[in-house]
């Protein structure tokens, strides 16, 4: 079963960019870490992890599922 | 969402990289801007409408509205002034072209990111611009 996942980056007026993953289950999501690196192609200056990281990943793909048919907000 | 990052392109400085003091004799007069590339200040520059543009080894100048101003790049990042300017016409003119420099940035990265999803396998599947003027873009991946 194929599952979306999101990239949402904000490219602010200063320059500064700023990104968060949607649907990166638990810990993979730090495999999108290198993915926004080099889709931005800019280095990292800081990162934290939201408390949905910590969530199991059956809820954490059933929010996906909520946010695919919603969309980003 | 799982993780949140802050990136900062090259070019520019973070805001936390900046100095609180520097030495100001390397640059009499001038203020610090946030650029640290050549060619992202005299894009800048360019936006602003700055003719006679010329760069020697580390330092620009320029004319920008008759005034005629000078960069300097000490420690990594620009400096800057209006030559024979008052403080407060110096750090109009940094504020300025800090400006044009993130517009300028913002405008590259985001054609950059347009261009570069398809290679890595993503689909952009929405874009939008707030009233700050930040420009959202919203990548889609699927995945088994």
């Amino acid at each position: 079963m194929m599952t979306k996942r999101r990239i949402v980056v904000d490219v602010r007026s200063d320059g500064t960019i700023a990104a968060a993953t949607h649907g990166y289950a638990g810990p993979t999501c730090l495999d999108a870490v290198s993915l926004i690196e080099d889709l931005v192609q800019a280095p990292i200056e800081s990162s934290a992890l939201t408390d949905e990281f910590y969530r199991p990943v059956d809820a954490e793909i059933a929010q996906v599922q909520d946010f695919n048919e919603d969309g980003a907000s | 969402m799982s993780i949140e990052v802050l990136l900062i392109p090259l070019g520019i400085a973070a805001y936390s990289a900046l100095k609180e003091h520097w030495r100001s004799d390397l640059c009499e007069g001038c203020r610090q801007t946030r650029v640290t590339e050549r060619s992202l200040l005299v894009e800048a520059l360019e936006t602003l409408g700055a003719t006679s543009i010329e760069h020697n080894g580390e330092t620009i100048t320029a004319d920008i509205k008759g005034r005629s101003v000078r960069f300097q790049l000490v420690e990594g990042v620009y400096l800057g002034r209006v030559d024979s300017g008052a403080d407060h016409e110096t750090r109009a003119l940094i504020a300025t072209v800090n400006e044009a420099a993130g517009r300028v940035m913002q405008a590259a990265k985001v054609d950059e990111m347009r261009l570069r999803a398809a290679q890595l396998g993503l689909s952009l599947v929405g874009e939008e611009i707030s009233e700050d003027g930040t420009v959202q873009l919203v990548f889609e991946q699927e995945v088994e």
